[in-house]
């Protein structure tokens, strides 16, 4: 039990309400979907602590991340996950090797999953290390986006979370990343 | 040289306002306009008004009222006095000071501006990497306003060496310790020394295009990078 992910969550926007109850298996790859607008996004950034006037519970593995009743706001720095955002959010200011490091080198190496180069090699990037993200084509934006996750790492007993709501996107870059997911997570163990 | 000894030395003098004056604005305006950009505060709206005064009211009502404050019947004149550090009217610590409220909103401004472009994703972004907001104003924020700080330090600076107003009422014109060029040259034409006051006018001229040519051909060359 204690090792499940509890969400429940209330948060208010002009004209929408996420009102949600889930308990998920905090292991396994759980895929939240549903029509757009339905709040699938919501979720995670609650989820992820992007939202702090969310009210509810945030329970994951035994870890109380959010509760607004006792005033508990774990700070998104200190959650334990990795978010892929919907678009590629590369920081301008780095090239893409700063940009994949900025989220390794803020992980203590006891915490490391996988080594630097095992990202680059599974994603095809390691030539664009040196690029600006602005030189790059939205395709190679995505996959050093992805890297950018893969080497900031997990903690052991982390809740994988990736956006599934990835719109505007055609069924075939879909497909594409998809592809590129399974490979990396039976090979990095990334979604236990 | 065809300048004299006193110009050179208010020319020192003005450069030596201007440089610490826009490092203080640094330390001081630049997280001042962070907190403008972020704070949901209803204070926010009120300083930023304040922030704003100096780019709208004459030059020697500021002065004015920092000449009140900081003279010797002041509240920080008092309080001055009381530190042991003397009255800071008529000195340069107290020319600096003045010159920090003359040019803040050459400072805040700009970096304000791209810190309001920014949006929530970097932060976000950087949030979720493990960055804490601390970690993020410097190595996400700062980086990615450059442009708006390069345009503020050089703003506040070229705005600096360009004051008059202040300078007369809190300053007033002690060579050596607060009469700068702007003044040099007041007292220039006051002697009817049209060809001192000239020679320095023209430098000032000078000096202000290659500023502003300087700043035009940077934000220029971001605007290409940028695509």
């Amino acid at each position: 039990m204690s090792q499940d992910l509890q969400l429940t969550a209330r948060l208010e926007r002009p004209g929408f309400l996420l009102d949600v109850d889930l308990t998920l298996p905090g292991r396994g790859v759980t895929v939240l979907f549903g029509p757009s607008g339905s709040g699938k996004t919501s979720c995670l950034r609650v989820l992820a602590g992007l939202e702090p006037q969310a009210r509810g519970v945030v329970r994951v593995d035994g870890e109380v991340w959010q509760d607004s009743a006792q005033g508990v706001m774990r700070p998104v720095h200190q959650r334990a996950l990795g978010y892929v955002f919907q678009e590629a959010s590369l920081f301008d200011h780095l090239s893409v090797r700063n940009n994949l490091m900025f989220g390794f080198k803020r992980t203590p190496p006891p915490q490391r999953r996988h080594a630097w180069d095992h990202g680059l090699e599974l994603l095809g990037i390691a030539h664009l290390l040196e690029r600006s993200p602005l030189d790059l084509s939205g395709g190679e934006r995505q996959r050093a986006r992805a890297t950018h996750k893969r080497t900031a790492n997990r903690r052991r007993r982390s809740t994988q979370k990736r956006d599934p709501a990835v719109v505007g996107t055609t069924a075939r870059t879909a497909g594409h990343s998809r592809g590129v997911r399974h490979p990396l997570q039976r090979r990095t163990g990334a979604s236990g | 040289m065809l300048l004299t000894p006193s110009d050179l030395q208010a020319i020192g003098l003005t450069l030596q306002v201007a440089t610490l004056t826009t490092l203080m604005l640094l330390v001081l305006g630049v997280p001042l306009a962070w907190w403008l950009a972020r704070s949901r505060s209803a204070w926010s709206r009120p300083v930023g008004a304040l922030v704003s005064m100096p780019l709208v009211l004459p030059p020697s009502v500021l002065g004015f009222y920092l000449l009140v404050l900081m003279g010797p019947n002041g509240p920080v004149g008092g309080l001055t006095q009381a530190l042991g550090l003397g009255v800071l009217t008529f000195s340069f610590a107290g020319l600096v000071i003045a010159s920090v409220f003359y040019s803040l909103p050459f400072m805040v401004q700009p970096v304000l501006n791209a810190m309001q472009q920014l949006g929530e994703r970097p932060l976000e972004v950087a949030a979720s990497l493990r960055a804490s907001k601390r970690d993020t104003f410097f190595s996400v924020v700062l980086p990615l306003c450059r442009p708006g700080l390069v345009t503020g330090v050089i703003m506040s600076f070229a705005h600096t060496v360009g004051e008059f107003g202040v300078v007369l009422m809190v300053g007033g014109n002690i060579p050596g310790v607060t009469r700068v060029v702007s003044v040099q040259i007041y007292d220039h034409v006051e002697a009817l020394e049209y060809g001192d006051a000239h020679r320095l006018a023209a430098v000032m001229l000078g000096f202000s295009f290659v500023v502003l040519l300087a700043l035009q051909l940077y934000n220029h060359r971001q605007r290409k990078g940028l695509r």
